[in-house]
């Protein structure tokens, strides 16, 4: 029932930005996510929107995948894309009443609509080509220079590989809690809001406790090895920065100066 | 008359993906009502999915089932039919929640729609038939051993009367004694309400002492269905299988294999306590 539901985003494969190193996949995440601010023209966007499918293209990753995972803000994509349209200065092009759109007002919405599919297409890039593991390793590494200032980024690392750790056992052990009360009679798809929420206390209750109990349990399982988050601790797999690294920094340079460039240059007229 | 039919049953999990895998394969089965149904089989050869096809929790992939003579399928599926039939499920302790037991037991019938009056007598009944006392009830279930806990929890589908109860591994990771009392309360259980219990059992003296009938499942197919005794009388084709006969079976087995007389079709202590004693009785006549 809830194995259907995808953990992670994760999808195993070869490809070159697979290779890349999750510290510089993150970062360079960012900085496309910064570059976007500044993608306010049509040149612009289109520069960052053309990259974006070259990535894709390279993941190696059905493109299929990449516009399912549009899917869950197409709402929210189309109420923006309608609000900007109103909101536009200058000369109307069409008008009711008071309502006017403006050419502006096009070009806004075009505009944001290209932005958050280009928001999602990125951070799915980086999803599906880095395991959750990887994630961790680099926000630990990418959180080292905070060890300066007394923050434990050890024990933060050591707390988010153990939550995703546990993710997959507490949906079986949902799956197992909601199939035992199910054959007690409990009834989970109630018309009433009040008593839906009611029918998940039979589930919650025991999840919560188990949970507990396994908390417990790993917390004296890594006493009795002696774990100590204040120790430094090696790692089998340590991040190198490679050639393709390198030379994925010098291409986010190159495009994020080039954005803000044509940012600046006056709109061309496409359309 | 038969509580239960099940015809060219077959199940399969995640159907049409890569992960593909046949968990039951054209299951043909008639249980009697007041029958005792013990079911063996080497983890992964199907006795838990069928157990849960038989409460309607999930849907067979093909053939059906009939429960009563009725078919558990579409408008019957979700009540009356799946909640006549009470499954405890392995380790059932983790699905206590409420505050009181007295409140955990009465959540089955409450859900079944039975009267206060109803559920109180079914609550104070059914805690008696798994051997706790009335004070429990006042006591947070959160609070009790490992053993009560889970006798709390078969008390809680006990409650709803089902006529037919089935239990996965009830004893699993109890110790001897709390193994014993269990077994016990399932037997008394039995003769007072003379309903219909299926139980998974990896333990083989457990299954030949309660048992009317065995249920040897292999590879999601029936193996074998027949009384404890021509089951276990089958001992190497149980090996290769990777289950075993009960100890005093195969106790009895080597004294015979000696070259004594004995009578070999045993399958509990009290049977075998007979066999030998008729042994040496008549040795000393000679």
């Amino acid at each position: 029932m809830l194995g259907n539901i995808v953990l992670g985003q994760y999808i195993p494969g070869n490809s070159l930005i697979h290779k890349l190193d999750p510290r510089v996949k993150i970062l360079l995440s960012i900085v496309y996510m910064m570059a976007l601010f500044f993608a306010w023209n049509y040149l612009s966007i289109i520069v960052v929107t053309l990259s974006v499918l070259a990535l894709m293209f390279l993941s190696k990753i059905p493109v299929k995948l990449y516009i399912k995972s549009t899917k869950v803000i197409i709402l929210f994509m189309i109420l923006s894309a309608f609000l900007n349209l109103f909101y536009g200065e200058g000369e109307p092009i069409f008008k009711i009443g008071f309502i006017s759109i403006t050419q502006q007002g096009i070009q806004s919405s075009i505009l944001v609509v290209l932005r958050i599919i280009d928001l999602i297409f990125i951070s799915s890039i980086l999803m599906f080509t880095t395991s959750p593991n990887d994630i961790t390793f680099a926000i630990e590494s990418l959180m080292k220079p905070l060890e300066k200032i007394k923050v434990n980024v050890q024990e933060i690392a050591m707390m988010m590989t153990i939550a995703l750790r546990f993710i997959p056992t507490f949906l079986e052990e949902t799956d197992k809690i909601m199939s035992a009360q199910k054959s007690r009679g409990a009834k989970f798809n109630d018309k009433s809001m009040i008593k839906r929420i009611k029918s998940l206390i039979p589930i919650l209750m025991p999840l919560f406790i188990s949970a507990f109990r396994r908390a417990c349990d790993l917390a004296l399982a890594m006493d009795c090895r002696c774990y100590d988050s204040s120790k430094r601790r090696t790692r089998m797999k340590t991040l190198k920065i490679g050639r393709i690294d390198i030379f994925a920094i010098i291409f986010l340079i190159v495009l994020f100066v080039g954005v803000i460039i044509c940012s600046k240059m006056k709109n061309i007229a496409i359309i | 008359m038969s509580v239960l039919e099940i015809k060219n049953l077959s199940y399969i999990y995640n159907k049409g993906l890569p992960s593909e895998t046949i968990a039951l394969k054209n299951i043909n089965l008639s249980i009697n009502a007041g029958e005792v149904v013990g079911i063996i089989g080497k983890t992964g050869s199907g006795k838990s999915t069928l157990v849960q096809l038989l409460n309607g929790l999930i849907e067979p992939t093909s053939g059906n089932i009939h429960i009563n003579g009725k078919e558990l399928k579409g408008k019957n599926k979700s009540e009356e039919v799946c909640l006549d039939v009470g499954l405890v499920f392995q380790y059932p302790e983790y699905q206590l929640f409420e505050e009181t037991v007295y409140k955990d037991i009465a959540f089955g019938p409450r859900n079944k729609g039975f009267t206060e009056e109803k559920i109180k007598e079914q609550v104070y009944n059914s805690i008696k038939f798994v051997g706790l006392d009335e004070s429990f009830l006042e006591r947070s279930p959160f609070e009790l051993s490992g053993g009560e806990k889970r006798k709390v929890a078969i008390a809680g589908i006990i409650a709803m009367e089902p006529s037919i109860l089935i239990l996965d591994e009830p004893t699993a990771g109890l110790d001897p004694m709390g193994r014993e009392e269990l077994m016990c309360n399932i037997i008394n259980y039995h003769k007072a309400r003379k309903n219909t219990v299926i139980f998974i059992s990896h333990i083989m003296e457990d299954i030949a002492r309660v048992s009317d009938r065995v249920l040897v499942m292999n590879e999601g197919e029936i193996f074998d269905f027949d009384t404890p005794k021509n089951i276990f009388s089958r001992r190497d084709e149980l090996q290769k299988i990777g289950l075993n006969i009960p100890q005093i079976t195969k106790i009895v087995r080597m004294i015979k294999e000696k070259g004594y007389d004995i009578n070999d079709k045993v399958v509990t202590i009290e049977q075998g306590e007979e066999s030998l004693i008729k042994l040496i009785k008549g040795r000393k006549e000679k």
